[in-house]
């Protein structure tokens, strides 16, 4: 990878739901450039494919058209894309994934989530250093003596910072965060958006954050916005007045974050 | 991932969701152990039962029969040894033809007694003298491989024994033959395990006499009866030459023996038959047991033997062979397709199994899981419920084994042959089953692994959006 080459790349990408000839192409050309240690937040309606995006540029989906190339790896389509075991090393030790509904293992342990990474590296940690480590992230996301609690005993929150801590095992480059505050109440989610500036600024992350709230989209340094399938700059201004519009049908919230 | 990561997630997934992954262990113990349970009882007939009554590896030839009774084929073969161009008679260089055949391990000439013999004896077993007709052949001491006192199974005949009038004239061990005044020790005599079966099954029992068992044979090893050689219980048979005694003693057990009357070693067959039938009887063997090297197969040599134009004996052993192969078979096939149900169960457990965990599998996708990781995690929770089912099945199926064995052992009476256990788990048998039975889960899980291999991690993270 060249040191000017962007962390993500993404040109003309389509993307298709269902038969051809029938609606549902999602994206219509979309195209992204995203430098190292940006944090941009990209918002738009439900079902306006923001999270398609995400998914295509993490490289979780990979059946689409147009160019995409993460740290300078071609993801495809054509020849030269990545195989799929490189692209899963590529998810393994560069990237980190938050989603809106956190995706913990329920019969895990804190800790285990945590570790999981570790369990398909190709120079896994070993298991003392791999505790050791995620103690530490566990710790740095606020839930240092919460290593054995299952996810059904942490609030929402907390389960959401066990996703983040879980997304820095290994120390990644790039932070995909698809809709993190969604499942959570506005003042959990705020502590949760804190968490990531925070991570950003110390951890120097690169982070791409798909939102419909505009208020979790203002710690972004660059605002995009989904229009007609692809992302367009956006400023603050254009999104709160638009605020009412983005907001997805009402979904209950997640209890409130335990205090502790 | 690394075989150790590996088996702590299997373990993990299982014990997240033990119900559906006991569901197959199930199923598959169900049909591993209806196929141990065959196989073993069908290796244990093999041997434990039809090798005791028709010894394996061995081929016994013998001249073919010159009656008409075997056709047209048999009367042409009278007709060519008529005219000088048939098989000779069984003779040395019969044998040295055999014994040049690679798969040959060893050739044994066995020589019957070609005239009557009476004999008489038995008060230690039966409590009182009981006379029989003797049946005898004589073979090669060299033949027999059982440690069945092998040293005191030789020719003792020497033409220049002490002189005797009367046997306290003969050192201990010996008796003094009346008809050459001489000492010798008594003629040793071996008896089949195929008679002792016979008299313990019916004789014994029938008679109200005790069995011989391993005890009781070391007390019977050494008993001594009489022979009188051209003389018989029946009135009208003319005896060859003049009747002379001989001491014969019990000196073991050896499948080698014929399997209704006594073998004595060949040299005093060879003489007596000299003495009583005349010459050439004592040249022609009545037939040659030919000993198969191990693990070769006989066909060969009983090809050969049909070249040189004798007649392979069949005893029997290879029709009992195959009605027990085709029994098995017929199980086997049972079995097998027990085991095709489990192998379905497997895979439809693992389709319903791989649709309620989309989103795990979604999530280990996300963190690094690469296609070959999920195909292999699966296969490996294949493996894990085998081996269960395996090492389950063969548990069960030996239970079995032992619960039909004991029943045997308590309700079934005495009969020749019978076993102490109709079955053989043999070493190669239980991996066989084992294997089989992770075999079978793998073959369940190749499918449904592949689908979840190939599932889009986007979209198995949708199923719980």
């Amino acid at each position: 990878m060249s040191q000017d080459a962007p962390i993500v790349l993404a040109e003309e990408v389509h993307r298709r739901f269902g038969p051809q000839g029938v609606e549902g192409e999602v994206l219509r050309g979309a195209s992204l450039r995203v430098e190292a240690g940006e944090l941009v937040a990209l918002v738009g309606r439900s079902g306006s494919g923001k999270s398609t995006l995400l998914h295509i540029l993490g490289g979780l989906d990979r059946d689409f058209t147009g160019r995409v190339s993460l740290f300078g790896h071609q993801l495809g389509p054509g020849p030269g894309q990545l195989s799929d075991a490189a692209l899963s090393r590529l998810r393994n030790s560069h990237i980190g994934f938050v989603f809106q509904a956190f995706h913990l293992l329920d019969h895990l342990s804190c800790l285990e989530n945590v570790l999981l990474p570790n369990s398909f590296a190709d120079a896994p940690l070993a298991p003392a250093a791999a505790a050791e480590r995620a103690r530490e992230v566990l710790s740095r996301v606020g839930l240092g003596g919460r290593e054995t609690a299952r996810p059904a005993e942490l609030s929402g929150g907390q389960r959401q910072r066990v996703a983040i801590a879980r997304a820095l095992f290994f120390r990644p480059q790039l932070l995909l965060c698809d809709e993190p505050t969604g499942n959570l109440d506005v003042e959990t989610g705020q502590r949760i958006i804190e968490l990531f500036t925070q991570l950003s600024s110390e951890e120097k992350l690169t982070l791409i954050l798909v939102t419909h709230e505009v208020r979790v989209a203002s710690v972004a340094r660059r605002l995009l916005r989904m229009e007609d399938g692809r992302p367009v700059p956006a400023t603050l201004d254009e999104l709160s007045r638009a605020g009412a519009a983005l907001a997805p049908a009402a979904a209950p919230a997640a209890k409130p974050e335990a205090q502790s | 991932m690394k075989a150790q990561k590996l088996a702590r997630l299997i373990g993990r997934s299982v014990a997240r969701a033990p119900r559906p992954f006991a569901l197959s262990v199930f199923g598959i113990t169900v049909g591993i152990a209806a196929l141990s349970f065959f196989l073993a009882l069908s290796l244990g007939m093999q041997r434990r039962v039809l090798s005791r009554i028709f010894p394996i590896g061995r081929v016994e030839v013998v001249p073919p029969r010159t009656s008409l009774d075997t056709g047209a084929l048999g009367a042409l073969d009278t007709l060519g040894s008529l005219l000088g161009g048939g098989p000779q008679p069984l003779g040395d260089s019969t044998i040295s033809a055999l014994r040049a055949h690679p798969d040959v391990a060893l050739v044994s000439p066995r020589m019957k007694v070609s005239f009557a013999v009476r004999g008489w004896g038995g008060e230690k077993i039966v409590g009182r003298t009981v006379g029989l007709e003797l049946f005898i052949d004589g073979i090669d001491p060299q033949a027999i491989t059982e440690p069945t006192s092998p040293a005191q199974f030789r020719d003792y005949e020497d033409p220049h024994g002490p002189f005797c009038t009367e046997d306290k004239n003969c050192r201990e061990g010996t008796y003094c033959s009346w008809d050459r005044n001489q000492c010798e020790p008594p003629v040793p005599v071996l008896i089949s395990p195929f008679l002792m079966e016979l008299y313990n099954g019916s004789i014994a029992k029938t008679h109200g006499l005790p069995r011989i068992n391993g005890f009781l044979l070391g007390q019977l090893r050494g008993t001594v009866f009489t022979a009188e050689l051209g003389k018989s219980w029946i009135p009208r048979t003319t005896p060859g030459g003049t009747p002379r005694q001989r001491k014969m003693m019990l000196v073991g057990v050896s499948d080698q023996a014929m399997p209704l009357g006594i073998t004595v070693p060949l040299p005093y067959v060879k003489r007596w038959n000299a003495l009583y039938a005349g010459e050439r009887a004592s040249r022609e063997f009545s037939s040659l047991t030919v000993q198969i090297k191990e693990g070769r197969s006989p066909t060969g040599v009983v090809d050969l033997v049909r070249k040189l134009g004798y007649t392979v004996e069949d005893n029997g052993a290879e029709q009992a062979g195959l009605a027990v192969t085709l029994i098995t078979a017929l199980f086997v096939l049972v079995s097998l397709s027990t085991l095709v149900v489990a192998a379905g169960s497997v895979t439809h457990t693992f389709f319903r199994a791989i649709s309620e965990r989309r989103h795990e599998l979604g999530v280990m996708r996300a963190v690094g899981a690469s296609r070959l990781d999920i195909f292999l995690l699966l296969l490996g929770e294949a493996v894990l419920i085998g081996l269960i089912g395996g090492v389950l099945g063969l548990g069960i199926a030996r239970l079995f084994a032992i619960g039909i064995d004991y029943l045997s052992r308590v309700a079934l009476p005495e009969f020749p042959f019978k076993p102490t256990s109709y079955f053989w788990f043999s070493a190669g048998l239980c991996l066989l089953s084992v294997g089989f039975s992770i075999l079978t889960c793998l073959l369940g899980a190749l499918w449904p692994a592949r689908a979840a291999a190939r599932l889009s991690p986007a979209a198995a993270l949708s199923s719980r959006a």
